[in-house]
């Protein structure tokens, strides 16, 4: 392997580079792992990739993600060696120009990357995909998704007060990861909905708000337990965008009893989303006066069915979870990208193209 | 730096910037008979403003004209062809970030 390039710091202990971390802004406000070379490398070597390796650029920034950053953030964050190759593909998701990542994080609005792992990859490093979703308790979950962070910060620029200019912020800007419960769901998966085989492992990104809760205790049918998500969905901010539904085993079986595909939970919210004109100019989501006839005009929150995500997840009860766009209309699109074996299980390397000799 | 025993090297996880290939536009020294294009970045109250900077190059300035132009995209950086056409067309260009 090629030789680490990255400029080297002398440090007493470990409590001495976490305190140096602190002070130079590099962490996200929790302490770090050292990364030391040993331990960077050894990221490296699993994936299978070049220190030098480029994975993506925000160009605007002049920022280039190299494997050896993003695998200095990865030891930081607290990762697992194994969990590079799903690093390495979701660096290269949020740095396509469709995510327009510089925006997305630059803007007030304060949303973050939420990364969705599937397939057989999300089972193999133990990734959580029931109780307690969004954490804590998991370590791949809260690490990756940390990560992501770190190098958001460190690598592409986002540091808050600078490029970061979120008014809020929210929760899962420390870390936002999750795997879809493939084994629970009675509906393929997210990855097979995007063209992927089963057996293919994938990463999806998508620039979301925080997790709004759905309870519906009360709903038998298809209908009545979507009327509360649909209900959810109405009041927020921007009109457009992709959005996230969670959706719990115990709600989704309902809803399958009721012999309803994920399209048909698709189009139903795409349909009872709409909202008023009048409605939306009275609380100031559109510009301009009531005017007679915006109480009979009706527009829609939701751009198309296909807008809308529908991820298995959660334990059984009677919580699920919108998530709304960061931003409406096309201004971030969401990224899948296949994650690949890292070279120490198969041989293989964990990028396309990168491995080493 | 060698590596000291005892000691714990560790590595920083920073990216510098690159941005070898940009350069700095050309500087006007006056403003006086030059064509000026104002950029508006599609964000609410924009056109106000740059109205105003028009007005101000206009008469203060003495600009031949000044052409009001709106990013294709809000979100998103402008194309290159679009930017090669302004630095065709005008002098200067003025344009802001922000809302």
């Amino acid at each position: 392997m090629k030789e680490l390039t990255s400029y080297r710091i002398e440090t007493a202990d470990a409590f001495e580079a976490m305190e140096l971390f602190f002070r130079n802004g590099w962490t996200d406000g929790l302490p770090v792992v050292p990364p030391t070379p040993e331990r960077v490398s050894e990221f490296l070597a699993y994936a299978g990739v070049d220190p030098d390796f480029e994975l993506g650029a925000v160009q605007e920034r002049g920022r280039v993600a190299t494997a050896e950053k993003v695998a200095c953030n990865a030891v930081m964050a607290g990762c697992q060696p194994e969990y590079m190759p799903v690093l390495l593909a979701a660096v290269q998701a949020i740095t396509d120009p469709l995510y327009n990542f510089q925006t997305a994080t630059t803007s007030t609005s304060g949303g973050a990357p939420l990364l969705i792992v599937n397939g057989p990859v999300s089972r193999a490093i133990g990734m959580n995909c029931r109780e307690s979703l969004f954490g804590p308790g998991n370590r791949a979950n809260a690490t990756i998704g940390r990560a992501i962070r770190l190098v958001a910060t460190n690598v592409l620029g986002a540091e808050v007060g600078t490029l970061d200019r979120a008014c809020l912020g929210h929760p899962g800007k420390y870390s936002y990861c999750i795997a879809e419960d493939e084994l629970h769901s009675p509906w393929e998966p997210l990855h097979v909905d995007l063209g992927y085989s089963k057996e293919d492992s994938i990463v999806t990104a998508v620039h979301l708000e925080g997790p709004h809760h759905v309870r519906n205790q009360l709903g038998a049918t298809p209908e009545s337990v979507l009327s509360t998500f649909a209900d959810a969905m109405k009041p927020c901010t921007f009109v457009g965008g992709s959005w996230v539904v969670i959706m719990n085993p115990e709600h989704a079986q309902t809803i399958a009893r009721g012999g309803w595909s994920k399209r048909d939970v698709r189009q139903y919210l795409y349909e009872q989303t709409r909202r008023t004109v009048a409605e939306m100019k009275r609380a100031c989501r559109i510009p301009g006066e009531v005017l007679h006839g915006d109480d009979d005009r009706r527009m829609q929150i939701v751009d198309s069915p296909d807008s809308i995500l529908v991820i298995a997840a959660g334990s059984p009860g009677e919580f699920s979870a919108i998530i709304p766009p960061w931003a409406g209309g096309t201004m971030s699109r969401l990224v899948s990208r296949p994650i690949h074996s890292g070279s120490a299980g198969n041989g293989a390397c964990a990028v396309g193209g990168a491995c080493n000799e | 730096m060698s590596d000291s025993p005892g000691r714990l090297v560790v590595l920083d996880p920073t990216a510098a910037t690159k941005h070898d290939r940009w350069l700095p536009a050309g500087r006007l020294h006056s403003l006086d008979g030059k064509v000026i294009g104002l950029l508006n970045n599609g964000k609410r109250n924009a056109d106000l403003i740059l109205q105003r900077i028009d007005e101000i190059l206009r008469t203060e300035y003495g600009i031949k004209e000044a052409v009001h132009m709106t990013k294709p995209d809000v979100s998103r950086v402008i194309p290159d062809s679009f930017a090669d056409d302004m630095a065709n067309r005008f002098d200067a260009v003025v344009t802001g970030i922000g809302d």
